[in-house]
């Protein structure tokens, strides 16, 4: 893809993630290293990478939380630095470890989240985005519910402005098996249903597997291996598992540098 | 603009529901009320003592002495709210702008804000909508609170009313300098307990530690509240500290210009011996409560997005 994309041509089949040279340092230590990941609109992507490997400094770049040191990244056709407001009417964030207001109700943080984005009178939406995720607890205080419950309210507020994009930070993340089955099938169905795009950092292999279309793998803020799932278990057919493909990947990967 | 509008919405709907806040208003509202109360009682038994001496002398034929009130104005009664705006509504500004600040850093929101259609300006300029919203409300209702009790317990008119009305406008230029300070440590401290106790800290020491160096030095009229008659100001470094501090004391030149405001006699012991004009403090609170302003705009600038929660 061309580096001097128009917004015109982030059309359905497009990148709707494009980094170039992407570059973040935190004094003398480089968080990400020339980072070129491009992610196509409509599809789930699987962003793997070890602890420390620069996945939640991609994600906050990419979500406008962070200035990058050096490069460029549009999100939606936008520049994420030139204009952050225009990456952000277009994307949804699901940081790691689910936050809201614990003294309000979900359906109060809700209201709060969707009038910041613009949304006017936001109750029939959040009826409609409730009702799609099968939350019946809208009128109850967050502080009384549990993980999954808050889980779902988190993807509530990323999607309740219908977003071309949504970013999930580990959403696994303290779930139970079924709250993960569930999540799975949220993602799924918002991929299918509304063609929303997934850009996922998980360490969850199996929910990989079941879930994303393509990976990327980040070790060290190097992207050393990116490409659709069945290409990545055609390729490495001979490992048993998506586990060993990827400690693969990754031992190649360290190798390399 | 309207994404300010939406903070502020939600911030003031959020402090209502604070039993802190909530129980520092009931106390500041009960003392304005008290205030003109004990203002009137403390003058009436005045008045009382004065008209039985009258008659005594004057059955003695004597010479009577001039009434205690007789140039005091209806407004003096209300000149405790001074002192209570400045200790009790400097405090309750400060929690108010604390509490703002750090409600959504306390619940870890903020990078979900902040990847919304919301800048870090606009969304400082909705706390600030809703602090001032929040304390001019608390002020209005002081004011109506002292003008009823005012004109149940004395006489005022229409002039009155206007003096009343400004004294609380002032009161509000000089909180809000509190509130924003509240406000800028609670979006840079990495901790709840720090973010509150800097701008106590330095509430302290605006309002009890620089007086210290200014009319406290007058030892004498602190204690017997007539002109200062002492040669400590003969002192070059004391001279020196009070010329150098009296204007940058904002909660006495708060009490001068209020003082002047109510019409209440000035009190020797925050009197200036070097002749600081008076229209001094109509400058400095303002410039006060706009430097605390930028101080809010300058944190909000440095808040970084990604790791805005608390270290607790």
């Amino acid at each position: 893809m061309e580096s001097n994309t128009t917004k015109q041509d982030y059309a359905k089949g497009s990148f709707i993630v494009d980094t170039q040279a992407l570059t973040k340092t935190y004094g003398d230590f480089p968080a990400l290293k020339d980072l070129e990941l491009r992610v196509l609109e409509g599809e789930v992507f699987g962003f793997l990478g070890h602890n420390g490997a620069g996945k939640t400094t991609t994600v906050n770049i990419l979500t406008t939380l962070l200035k990058p040191t050096s490069g460029k990244a549009t999100v939606a056709g936008c520049d994420v630095v030139k204009d952050g407001m225009g990456v952000r009417r277009q994307i949804g964030y699901l940081p790691e470890s689910v936050q809201l207001y614990d003294g309000l109700t979900a359906n109060e943080n809700l209201e709060y989240f969707a009038r910041l984005s613009g949304i006017n009178k936001p109750r029939r939406r959040i009826a409609e985005v409730l009702d799609f995720l099968h939350v019946s607890y809208g009128d109850k205080k967050v502080s009384a519910l549990s993980r999954g419950m808050r889980q779902r309210i988190g993807i509530a507020q990323a999607i309740v402005h219908g977003p071309r994009i949504i970013f999930l930070d580990e959403p696994t993340a303290g779930l139970d098996p079924f709250g993960v089955r569930e999540l799975r099938d949220i993602i799924l169905n918002l991929n299918r249903e509304f063609g929303m795009t997934i850009f996922m950092n998980t360490h969850l292999l199996s929910e990989v597997m079941q879930t994303c279309s393509r990976i990327g793998v980040l070790s060290h803020g190097k992207l050393i291996y990116a490409d659709s799932l069945a290409n990545t278990l055609k390729r490495f057919k001979d490992e048993e598992s998506l586990e060993q493909i990827y400690l693969k990947i990754e031992g190649n990967g360290n190798n390399d540098q | 603009m309207t994404s300010s509008y939406v903070v502020a919405g939600q911030e003031i709907r959020a402090i209502l529901r604070e039993k802190t806040f909530i129980l520092l208003l009931v106390i500041f509202i009960g003392m304005t009320l008290a205030s003109t109360y004990i203002g009137w009682s403390s003058a009436h038994t005045i008045q009382s003592v004065y008209d039985s001496t009258v008659s005594f002398l004057m059955e003695q034929g004597k010479a009577v002495p001039p009434p205690p009130f007789a140039d005091a104005s209806h407004l003096s009664l209300l000149k405790n709210m001074i002192i209570y705006v400045v200790l009790i509504g400097a405090l309750l500004a400060i929690i108010l702008g604390h509490l703002m600040g750090i409600r959504d850093r306390k619940a870890g929101v903020t990078r979900i804000i902040f990847s919304r259609n919301i800048t870090k300006r606009q969304f400082l300029l909705g706390k600030v909508l809703a602090l001032l919203f929040v304390l001019g409300s608390m002020l209005v209702v002081a004011l109506i609170v002292s003008m009823v009790s005012s004109v149940l317990l004395s006489s005022i008119n229409f002039s009155d009313v206007l003096r009343i009305t400004i004294f609380y406008g002032f009161a509000l230029v000089y909180l809000s300098g509190f509130a924003f300070l509240g406000l800028s440590f609670a979006l840079t401290k990495k901790t709840s307990t720090l973010a509150l106790l800097v701008p106590l800290i330095i509430w302290l020491s605006i309002t009890f530690v620089l007086p210290e160096l200014t009319s406290a030095l007058f030892p004498t009229a602190s204690l017997n509240p007539t002109l200062p008659q002492t040669d400590i100001l003969q002192n070059p470094f004391l001279s020196a500290i009070h010329t150098a501090l009296y204007p940058l004391s904002i909660s006495e030149q708060f009490k001068v210009i209020t003082e002047n405001i109510l019409l209440v006699p000035l009190n020797p012991t925050v009197t200036n011996s070097f002749n600081y004009p008076l229209c001094l403090g109509y400058l400095i609170i303002p410039l006060w409560t706009i430097l605390c302003l930028v101080t809010s705009f300058t944190a909000i600038g440095n808040f970084n997005q990604a790791q805005g929660e608390l270290y607790e």
